[in-house]
């Protein structure tokens, strides 16, 4: 160190911090996740209006439809549909909500930790398969449900695999039956469940909402996503998104994602997803 | 400051203010000598302490935490001089000039500090000095964040610092 760094060393230890940075920080992030659980709420709301609406036109017309080819040819129709058995076919129906479950507080569902991801892709969505909280691997009924999507891998990113065609991402509508069933716990059941009989529990819905949910971008068929996923074999077969970049809107023109918070369109940011350095390190 | 990001991790809230106390004032050095202006500095001091709560689960190796907040802070440096740039209003320019003619008069009534003295340096200079005079970073760690290779680093600083002696002699001279 020279006579010219001690100078400078003095100065900087001179240097006072002003008062107010780095105050309050927490109250701040607390403040701005609840707005963010409210705006995605409102949107939720909003949405499940829409759905309601949408479900009853396409139900009444469906019901003419068949009313009207029972007349014809006098075929008994059977209005009995399993949506289980729907799984891959183009036209799910897919089940509206009647209410919302705001399970982000709940400290059982952490957000991943893992850093990096099995598989980075850009995809666009073709169909929106089911909802589920079932898994098969372990027999149970979980808290966090998840939405499988069909997707078409349109640029692979990282990662060894561009076959997969079907995807998970965290969230989703699933039936009060279901849903009760992953409250294991009374006090649980008090708290997120509600009074109804096992017959209408089979015909309401709940959506689900949770910290991986609210970080991730609502699936709309036709859209492309930018997807970040890792290989899930505990609970789901197949890949799961995770982390602020697990499934969010990328522009392919720009390379711009949008920001599920501010609905803005930006640049990935290298500090939590640097692309160049996964690629490089997965090429060593 | 490894522990405590464990500690946080695992939930423990008064485990951020201890290493937001750790880390400030280098920080804030940082975004001082890179964006200037004190509004500014205190916008992304904020936003990036705010992104570091809310993403401290994505850092992958705890003894990293502070070249990652460091480059939380620096990206949010750059998104505000990129909206600068793109908003850029006679206010905006007058606010720029009062601050250099503030410098000059600074640099004339009294000592200079810190900042005047690196304030005739490009953004990467500042930004590099700042760094190295924290003695909390390598020049290996410092090209690091900034995305430069380690030589250039070390020529960069070598050559600012021959910048800030000039400045600084010649100010030394003129004050008697």
């Amino acid at each position: 160190m020279d006579e010219f760094d001690k100078i400078m060393k003095k100065k900087y230890n001179e240097i006072n911090v002003p008062d107010g940075i780095g105050k309050n920080i927490i109250e701040e992030a607390r403040k701005r996740k609840l707005k963010k659980r409210n705006n995605v709420l409102k949107l939720v709301a909003s949405l499940s209006i829409v759905l309601i609406l949408t479900s009853v036109i396409y139900f009444t017309t469906t019901k003419k439809n068949s009313t009207k080819l029972e007349q014809e040819s006098s075929i008994i129709a059977n209005d009995n549909i399993n949506q289980k058995d729907n799984v891959g076919n183009e036209n799910v129906v897919l089940p509206v909500a009647s209410r919302v479950v705001n399970l982000s507080n709940d400290s059982e569902l952490q957000l991943y930790s893992e850093f990096k991801p099995d598989v980075i892709s850009i995809v666009e969505l073709d169909n929106i398969l089911e909802y589920t909280n079932y898994s098969k691997i372990q027999n149970v009924y979980l808290l966090e449900p998840v939405t499988k999507l069909k997707v078409s891998v349109i640029k692979l990113i990282m990662g060894g695999v561009n076959n997969f065609s079907n995807i998970y991402i965290k969230g989703g509508i699933i039936s009060e039956y279901d849903f009760e069933k992953s409250l294991n716990s009374v006090s649980k059941k008090e708290t997120y469940g509600v009074k109804m009989s096992e017959e209408e529990k089979k015909n309401s819905y709940v959506e689900v909402v949770t910290k991986n949910s609210l970080m991730q971008a609502k699936p709309e068929v036709g859209k492309t996503y930018l997807v970040c996923l890792r290989k899930d074999d505990y609970n789901f077969e197949g890949y799961l998104s995770f982390g602020t970049y697990g499934f969010v809107e990328y522009d392919m023109e720009t390379g711009m994602v949008k920001n599920v918070e501010t609905g803005e369109w930006e640049e990935i940011d290298k500090s939590i997803l640097d692309l160049d350095s996964l690629k490089s390190e997965e090429n060593n | 400051m490894k522990e405590f990001v464990c500690k946080f991790k695992k939930g423990d809230v008064s485990a951020f203010s201890i290493l937001v106390n750790g880390i400030k004032k280098r920080l804030y050095v940082i975004a001082k000598a890179r964006l200037k202006v004190d509004a500014d500095v205190e916008d992304a001091m904020q936003e990036a302490l705010i992104k570091v709560y809310d993403e401290i689960s994505t850092l992958k190796d705890d003894s990293k935490f502070e070249a990652w907040a460091t480059k939380i802070l620096i990206n949010e440096c750059n998104k505000i001089i990129k909206k600068k740039r793109n908003n850029c209003s006679y206010e905006d320019i007058n606010a720029e000039y009062y601050l250099s003619e503030k410098e000059e008069e600074n640099a004339v009534n009294s000592s200079l500090d810190f900042f005047s003295i690196i304030s005739s340096l490009d953004i990467e200079d500042r930004t590099i000095i700042a760094m190295y005079y924290t003695d909390e970073y390598t020049t290996k760690e410092i090209g690091n964040i900034l995305n430069l290779n380690e030589n250039t680093v070390k020529s960069k600083i070598k050559r600012a610092k021959e910048t800030m002696k000039k400045i600084y002699d010649k100010e030394e001279k003129s004050n008697g």
